[in-house]
């Protein structure tokens, strides 16, 4: 080995060679392959901040579902029921109920008059 | 391929639960881990399963790895503290003294050999020396490691990584001098 003063503050790559080689690792596909299989071992149990992010990607398949479902039904139930709706509504004709007050009191609004007139005369 | 891709993406990557990628960085640091926990534990085997230790532990927390800095210290940091945690658990029995057999009289030997035996020499000057000395030496001049993050990694203050790295560079530099000295008298 070649002097090098230990005040050098660059590295001392001869010496650290040699300590790599003193230190080497010998088997490294073995090694890592054992921690990759004690990781699978493991599992997600190892990430302890799987608490909330792992809660809510539950959550997160089956509520898109629900919410698709959901808007699918209430697209299908409107077109199919607006149609119908309307006809009914165009359908229906202002309900008035004819008692002893609505005979002799004054229409607050428009009501059909020939109506109220009619069921006046059949009394 | 996860081979181009830099420590950073391949650790958010592991985070958010992708063992290739995990994988990926443990082959990329495992001979560092593996030498770094080696120097700590002065021994093979505990050295390999306080590297396996680290590593885990560097899956469990990598929510706590800031990505906008480099990975490497992050990673010894862990490699370091899980060494250390491990020693003290077995209570590592006292590093035997150094034999003095040195080269020195031996006549020509292959070039493989005298290899062998430096190493073997720098081995067991490496066991001698203090802790903090080794993985300081080992993380600067065997894994290039700067000064100030050698401090982080360990927890100790720049000025002491420096002496530290002084120490262990003139105790292992004088540990090989018989061997370097019958290296020149033999060419």
């Amino acid at each position: 080995m070649r002097p090098f003063s230990p005040f050098n503050h660059r590295r001392d790559r001869e010496l650290g060679d040699a300590l790599r080689d003193a230190l080497g690792p010998g088997d490294h596909l073995a090694f890592v392959r054992r921690v990759l299989a004690s990781a699978h071992g493991q599992g997600a149990a190892l990430r302890d901040d799987a608490s909330s992010w792992d809660v809510l990607g539950a959550w997160s398949a089956p509520g898109l579902a629900a919410a698709i479902a959901l808007t699918i039904f209430a697209v299908i139930g409107l077109r199919g029921f607006e149609p119908r709706a309307m006809e009914s509504l165009g359908a229906v004709a202002p309900v008035t109920v004819v008692t002893e007050t609505t005979r002799t009191a004054p229409p607050l609004n428009t009501v059909d008059g020939d109506f109220v007139l009619a069921s006046f005369f059949e009394h | 391929m996860l081979r181009d891709l830099p420590e950073t993406e391949l650790a958010v990557r592991a985070h958010a639960g992708d063992l290739t990628a995990f994988g990926e960085l443990v082959n990329r640091y495992s001979a560092q881990a593996r030498r770094v926990a080696r120097s700590v534990l002065n021994d093979t085997d505990d050295g390999d399963d306080a590297a396996q230790d680290a590593f885990l532990s560097a899956l469990k927390n990598l929510g706590r790895y800031d990505p906008s800095r480099p990975f490497g210290p992050w990673l010894m940091r862990i490699v370091a503290n899980a060494a250390v945690d491990r020693r003290r658990r077995k209570k590592v029995r006292a590093v035997e003294a150094l034999s003095p057999a040195t080269p020195t009289s031996r006549s020509g030997p292959a070039s493989e050999t005298d290899r062998r035996a430096m190493l073997s020499v720098l081995e067991e000057a490496l066991k001698r020396l203090p802790e903090r000395q080794r993985v300081a030496v080992v993380l600067f001049d065997v894994e290039g490691y700067s000064h100030a993050e050698i401090a982080e990694i360990i927890s100790v203050p720049q000025g002491t990584v420096r002496s530290d790295v002084f120490h262990a560079r003139r105790a292992l530099r004088t540990a090989l001098k018989p061997w370097q000295d019958w290296k020149e008298e033999v060419i």
